[in-house]
C-alpha cells in the first residue's frame, strides 16, 4: 500500500484541519487579555491634586503622563495578585479585613474566619487603600524573587567610577598659617611685611606680628568650603587669585600670599601646602558606589518585570509606550 | 483607640460602597455642622506677646483647667508606669563601619578651634517624627548635615546652605522605631492587632496637610503610647517584640553614625533622647551622648524604664563602671513648669551632697536653646536684662499650659546653684551651654529666613507655623471646627484674621551648638563637653572666647600670642578660678583681681555684631544677685559707666525686605575686662554673651513672602546671640 494511501483517512483529515484551525484561531482570534485603565477623570484630576499637594506646583504634561502611568501599573500589580489568590492567604490583609468589619458593626456572633468570608464576597479588599498597597507590595516581591536583580561586580563598579568620576571629584586641600592686622591697624601692615620679608622671618616668628584671631592661625588641609567658614567668602575668592598668580600650585607649597582681605581685616598668608583638586581613587569611593548601584540594580530589575508583566495585559490609557520606563531591560 | 482614621484614596472605578468610609464622612459631617453653629460665638481675643503670657488672663485660666484635667488623669498612672526593666547589657560592636575617606592631617593640632553642630535631631525612628510624616532616616539625617538636601515630609527639599561639623540623632528611645515597623506593612511586628491602625501611615496618599488630614493623625497617635503601655503591660502586645524593635532600631542608628562618621572633617555620635516628663507635663527631657560606638548598651534607658532621671544617671554611671562614658543634656528647661531645676529630688527630700555630684557628673551641659524657645532666663527672672525676652516659648512642652517660671531657667539655677554651694554643697547647677535645634524632620532648622519649624507636615506652611493668617477650610471655618473639637486654644482672632496660637508662633529658628577642640574627632569634641569648652548660638556661626585669670593684661587683646597666654595662664569656659594666691606679704594689687578677656567674631553669612556683655551673677548676705554689663561695643563706641551699656549703633532692619544696614556693627569685638564689684571671698560666676545687630524674624520673612501684615502679636526683629559657658569663681 502506498503512502498516499495509507494517509487518505477521513479521520486523519479530520485530526490535521482541526489542528490547523486551532492554530488559526489563535492567531487571528487570539485570547482578550485583561484590560488595565484608563483612569477615569476623577482620579486623574485627584493625582493631579496630589502632585499640587507635594509639590507646590501644578505638574506639567509629562509629569502627568508619568504619574498615570505608575498608577496604571500598580492597578495592573494589584489585578495579577489577586489573580493569584494573594489576598486569600496573607495575615496582614486577613487581620485588616475582619477590623473594617467589626468597624462597621458587621461582626456580631460571627467568628473571624466567617467576617473575611463576608468580606472578601463584599470586595471590601478591592476598596482598601492599606490591603491594596499590601498585595501591590507582595506582588512586587514575587516579581523580584523570580528575577532578582544582579550584585554589582568590580566591573560595574569600575564602569560607574569613570562615568561619575566629575561628581567624585575631591576638592583643593589648602594648608594655611596667617598675619592677622585687624582694622585698627591698618597704618602697621606695609611696614610689618616689609619687617617679614626683610628679615626673613619664618612664619613661626611672623605670627607674633599678627593681632588676635579667635578662628585660630592654623588650618591644615582645608577645602575652600572650611575655610569660607572662618574666614568668609570673600577671603577664600582672594586665596585663590593670589594662588593663581603664584608659582606655588607647581612647587607644593612654602610661600607668602597676600595681603587676603576677609570679613574681620586683613590677612598676610603662608600656605605651607596646597594639595590641587584631584580625581577621587576607586577605594576611596567604593563602597558608595556599591550601594548605589545595588539600589539602581534593584529598581531596574523591578521596572523590567513590571514591563514584562504589563505585555499580559491590555494596558489602555497608558501614554509611556517604551518598556521598563526607560531602562534596559535586557 | 482610633480605627482606620486615614485618608482613604477612593476608587471611582469601583462601584463597591464600603459603610467605614461613610463613618468617616459622618464624623466630619458632625464636624462641619458644629463648626457652623458656632460660627456666630466666636472671641475676639487680647494681644499678648509670648513673654508677657503669664499675665494673660485667657492664658491663665486655660492653664487652669489643664492642671484640673491632669490631675484626674494622674489618678491612671499609665504613662509613668515601668515597662521595660533596667539592663547594662553591653553591645560589642567592631569599629569597621566609619568612613575610609578622611583628610585628617596627620600632623598634631596645637591650637583649639570652633566647631559648630546639632546634638538634637530627631528622624523617622522617633514616634512623634514618624506621626508629623517624617520617613528620613538617620542616614538621611548625617546626609543633610554634611550638605545634601533631604525631603520634608510636606514635599520640599531642605538643605543647609555650610554643612555642619558635628551632628547627632537623638530618637525618642521611648517604642524608638516601633511607629515605623508597626506601620510599614512588610515587618513581622506590623502583623500584630497593635500595628493596624498605623498600616501605611506615611504613605503618599495619606501625607496631606490640610484640616482633616491634621485632625486625623492627631486622632491617630492620641492614644498611641497608653496604648502601647497597658497592651504591654497586660500581654496583649509582647514586650519581647517590642523590644526587639527598640534594639534593632537603636542598632541602625549607631550603624549610621559609624557609616558617617569621618575623622577630620565630620563627626557624628550615638545619642537618643530620655523622654521623661512628670505629672504635670513638667519637662525633663534630655539627649544621652556617647563617648564612642566600641561598646554600648543594647538598648537605649527610656522613661519606660523609669520617669525618674536619678535612674538615668544611675544607668549611666554602671555604664560607666563598664569603661561606657556619656553624658546627659537636658533641654527646654523653659517647658518644665519649675521640675527641671527645681531644690528638691524626685522623691521630694532637699538636695544632698551625692545627688548633685551624680548630676553634674552626668549633666556637665545644658541645652540653652532651640526651636522650642530659649531657657537663658524670663524677662520676669531678669527684670534689668532688656535682652531677656528673646524666643520666649511659655508653654510646657506639648501643651498650652503655662510653665511655671521658677525651676525653669538655667540663670536663675545658675544662681541657686551658688547658693547650694555656699551651703557647703556640690554645685549641681555648674554647667556648660550648648543650642541644638530639637528637629523631627532630621534637619536642622536655625536659619530665621528659611525656617520651616519642627514639625514636619504640621509646620511646612506658614500658615500652620503660625505667621499668617489662615485662608480657606483652614480659616474662620477651621477655627470654628477646632472649638468645637475643643481644640479653641489652638487658633487665635487678630483684627479679624484666624492665626494659628499655641506654642508654634512662639518657636525661634534656633540653635547650634559648638566646641573649643583641637580637631574635628569624636575624641576632641567629646573631651570640650566633658570639660564645657563649649557655646551656644541661636543659629548664625559666631563664635565667642572667655578666659579668666590673674595677671591677664590689655596687650593679650592686640598680640598674637594672648589666647595662648590666656590658656597657660588662666581658665577658659566651663572653669573654675580659685583666688589669687598671692605670696607672704604681697600688697593688694590689680592682679589680685581676675581678668577677664572676652572675644566674639561674626558670621560673616549673618548680621555684623552690635556688643559683647558679661553676665554676671554672685551671692551675698541679702541673697543672690545678677547683672549685665556691655564690656565691647560695636564701632568703637564707649560703654557708657552709669548704664553700663553701649550707646544705640543705629542698626535697621527694613522690615518691608529684611534688608540690614550691614555696614553698621563689628566683625570682631574683645574686651579685657575686670569686674569692679569683685570681692575676694565672694562666690561668684560669670558668662559671655555676644548681640548682633537686628534681624528679621523668621515669622516676618514668611510674612513678606505671602504678601501680607507680620503677625503684630509676634515681634518682627530678633537680634540673634551666642552664650560661653560660665567661668565660676570659687573662694577659699
Amino acid at each position: 500500500m502506498s503512502w498516499f494511501v495509507r494517509v487518505n483517512k477521513p479521520w486523519l483529515h479530520f485530526v490535521v484541519l482541526g489542528v490547523i484551525f486551532y492554530q488559526l484561531q489563535s492567531v487571528l482570534f487570539p485570547e482578550s487579555k485583561a484590560v488595565i485603565g484608563p483612569l477615569s477623570e476623577a482620579r486623574t484630576a485627584a493625582l493631579k491634586k496630589q502632585w499640587l499637594t507635594s509639590t507646590g506646583r501644578q505638574p506639567s504634561p509629562e509629569q502627568i503622563a508619568k504619574y498615570i502611568a505608575v498608577e496604571l501599573d500598580r492597578d495592573m500589580l494589584l489585578q495579577r495578585a489577586i489573580d493569584l489568590d494573594f489576598h486569600l492567604h496573607d495575615s496582614i490583609v486577613y487581620q485588616r479585613l475582619i477590623r473594617n468589619m467589626k468597624f462597621i458593626q458587621l461582626a456580631t456572633g460571627k467568628s473571624d474566619a466567617e467576617l473575611f468570608d463576608q468580606a472578601i464576597e463584599m470586595r471590601m479588599h478591592l476598596d482598601d487603600e492599606v490591603v491594596k498597597r499590601r498585595l501591590i507590595q507582595l506582588m512586587e516581591q514575587r516579581l523580584l524573587a523570580n528575577a532578582p536583580p544582579t550584585k554589582p561586580g568590580s566591573e560595574k563598579i569600575e564602569v560607574a567610577f569613570i562615568k561619575r568620576k566629575d561628581e567624585l571629584r575631591r576638592p583643593p586641600l589648602y594648608s594655611i598659617e596667617h598675619v592677622f592686622f585687624a582694622p585698627e591697624r591698618q597704618q602697621e601692615v606695609a611696614s610689618v611685611i616689609a619687617t617679614i620679608t626683610s628679615q626673613d622671618l619664618d612664619v613661626q616668628a611672623a605670627r607674633k606680628l599678627s593681632s588676635p584671631f579667635l578662628q585660630g592661625h592654623r588650618f591644615l588641609r582645608q577645602t575652600p568650603g572650611q575655610l569660607a567658614r572662618n574666614f568668609g567668602k570673600t577671603f577664600v575668592i582672594g586665596l585663590q587669585e593670589a594662588l593663581k598668580k603664584s608659582e606655588i600650585a607647581e612647587s607644593g607649597g612654602g610661600e607668602w600670599l597676600g595681603l587676603i582681605r576677609s570679613a574681620y581685616g586683613v590677612h598676610y598668608v603662608w600656605l605651607s601646602q596646597f594639595e590641587p583638586a584631584r580625581d577621587a581613587e576607586l577605594q576611596e569611593v567604593e563602597q558608595q558606589l556599591r550601594v548605589d548601584l545595588e539600589y539602581a540594580a534593584n529598581k531596574q530589575a523591578l521596572q523590567c518585570a513590571i514591563a514584562a508583566l504589563r505585555l499580559e495585559f491590555d494596558v489602555r490609557g497608558r501614554e509611556q509606550k517604551e518598556p521598563g520606563n526607560g531602562v534596559d531591560c535586557e | 483607640m482610633c480605627l482606620v482614621p486615614l485618608k482613604k484614596r477612593t476608587n471611582p472605578d469601583k462601584e463597591m460602597t464600603v459603610k467605614k468610609n461613610v463613618g468617616i464622612r459622618t464624623n466630619y459631617l458632625a464636624m462641619i455642622s458644629m463648626g457652623l453653629l458656632l460660627a456666630s460665638c466666636s472671641d475676639e481675643s487680647a494681644l499678648s506677646f509670648p513673654e508677657d503670657m503669664h499675665a494673660n488672663e485667657r492664658a491663665i485660666v486655660s492653664t487652669t483647667e489643664f492642671d484640673a484635667q491632669l490631675e484626674e488623669l494622674r489618678q491612671g498612672g499609665v504613662m509613668t508606669a515601668t515597662v521595660f526593666q533596667t539592663e547594662t547589657e553591653l553591645l560589642i560592636r567592631e569599629q569597621a563601619l566609619s568612613s575610609t575617606t578622611s583628610s585628617k592631617s596627620t600632623e598634631t593640632p596645637t591650637e583649639r578651634k570652633a566647631y559648630f553642630g546639632d546634638l538634637h535631631v530627631h528622624t523617622t525612628y522617633s514616634f512623634d517624627g514618624y506621626a508629623f510624616g517624617t520617613l528620613a532616616t538617620p542616614y538621611d539625617a548625617y546626609r543633610f548635615a554634611k550638605g545634601e538636601a533631604i525631603a520634608n515630609p510636606a514635599g520640599f527639599n531642605m538643605q543647609l546652605p555650610r554643612p555642619l561639623d558635628f551632628y547627632a540623632v537623638t530618637d525618642h528611645a521611648m517604642f524608638l522605631g516601633v511607629v515605623k515597623a508597626a506601620a510599614d506593612t512588610s515587618t513581622e511586628f506590623s502583623k500584630n492587632e497593635f500595628s493596624e491602625p498605623y498600616h501605611d501611615l506615611n504613605a503618599p496618599e495619606n501625607m496631606a496637610a490640610g484640616l482633616f488630614s491634621i485632625l486625623n493623625r492627631f486622632s491617630t497617635f492620641a492614644g498611641f503610647l497608653p496604648d502601647a503601655i497597658s497592651q504591654i503591660t497586660s500581654g496583649e502586645l509582647d514586650r519581647n517584640e517590642v523590644l526587639s524593635v527598640v534594639r534593632s532600631s537603636w542598632s541602625d542608628s549607631i550603624d549610621a553614625a559609624d557609616q558617617f562618621n569621618d575623622p577630620g572633617n565630620f563627626t557624628t555620635f550615638a545619642a537618643y533622647e530620655y523622654t521623661s516628663s512628670t505629672a504635670d507635663m513638667g519637662n525633663l527631657h534630655r539627649n544621652v551622648i556617647f563617648e564612642g560606638t566600641d561598646q554600648l548598651p543594647r538598648e537605649p534607658f527610656s522613661r519606660f524604664h523609669s520617669v525618674n532621671p536619678e535612674d538615668l544617671w544611675q544607668w549611666m554611671d554602671e555604664l560607666r563602671a563598664k569603661g561606657v562614658d556619656s553624658l546627659a543634656i537636658p533641654h527646654n528647661s523653659n517647658g518644665a513648669n519649675g521640675q527641671m531645676f527645681k531644690l528638691v529630688d524626685w522623691a521630694g527630700n532637699p538636695l544632698d551632697d551625692d545627688y548633685a555630684k551624680q548630676r553634674i557628673r552626668n549633666e556637665p551641659i545644658v541645652e540653652i536653646t532651640q526651636i522650642k524657645g530659649t531657657s537663658e532666663t524670663h524677662p520676669v527672672l531678669s527684670s534689668r536684662d532688656e535682652w531677656a525676652g528673646f524666643e520666649i516659648m511659655p508653654y510646657r512642652v506639648a501643651t498650652n499650659a503655662l510653665s511655671q517660671l521658677e525651676g525653669s531657667y538655667v540663670r536663675e539655677a545658675l544662681l541657686n546653684g551658688i547658693t547650694l554651694e555656699q551651703e557647703g554643697m556640690t554645685n549641681p547647677y555648674q554647667f556648660g551651654f550648648i543650642g541644638s535645634s530639637d528637629t523631627h524632620s532630621a534637619a536642622s532648622q536655625n536659619s530665621e529666613s528659611n525656617f520651616v519649624s519642627k514639625l514636619g507636615l504640621l509646620s511646612g506652611t506658614a500658615e500652620q507655623r503660625g505667621s499668617v493668617p489662615q485662608t480657606g477650610l483652614e480659616g474662620e471655618f477651621g477655627y470654628q471646627v477646632m472649638k468645637a473639637l475643643g481644640r479653641g486654644g489652638s487658633r487665635l482672632r487678630i483684627n479679624g484674621d484666624v492665626y494659628v496660637s499655641g506654642a508654634a508662633p512662639t518657636f525661634g529658628a534656633s540653635g547650634l551648638a559648638a566646641a573649643w577642640a583641637e580637631e574635628n574627632t569624636r575624641e576632641s569634641l567629646y573631651s570640650a563637653f566633658r570639660r564645657k569648652e563649649v557655646f551656644a548660638t541661636s543659629g548664625p556661626r559666631m563664635q565667642i572666647r572667655l578666659f579668666a585669670g590673674y595677671g591677664f593684661d590689655e596687650k593679650m587683646l592686640t598680640e598674637a600670642d594672648g589666647i595662648e597666654r590666656a590658656y597657660a595662664g588662666g581658665v577658659t569656659m566651663g572653669g573654675t578660678l580659685l583666688p589669687y594666691n598671692s605670696t607672704e606679704g604681697e600688697q593688694a594689687t590689680e592682679t589680685a583681681i581676675p581678668g577677664f578677656l572676652i572675644m566674639a567674631s561674626a558670621d560673616t553669612e549673618s548680621a555684623p555684631l552690635q556688643r559683647l556683655q558679661i553676665v554676671k551673677g554672685w551671692i551675698d548676705a541679702e541673697g543672690t544677685h545678677e547683672e549685665v554689663i556691655d564690656v565691647s561695643c560695636a564701632g568703637r563706641a564707649i560703654v557708657n559707666p552709669d548704664t553700663n551699656r553701649c550707646p544705640n549703633n543705629g542698626a535697621q532692619v527694613d522690615i518691608s525686605d529684611c534688608s540690614i544696614n550691614a555696614e553698621t556693627g563689628a566683625g570682631q569685638l574683645s574686651a579685657l575686662w575686670r569686674d569692679p564689684e569683685f570681692k575676694r571671698e565672694q562666690r561668684a560666676f560669670y558668662y559671655a554673651r555676644v548681640i548682633e545687630n537686628p534681624t528679621c524674624r523668621w515669622s516676618t520673612w514668611d510674612a513678606n513672602r505671602a504678601g501680607v501684615t507680620p503677625r503684630p502679636d509676634l515681634p518682627t526683629t530678633v537680634q540673634e546671640r551666642a552664650w560661653s559657658s560660665p567661668i565660676h569663681y570659687l573662694p577659699e
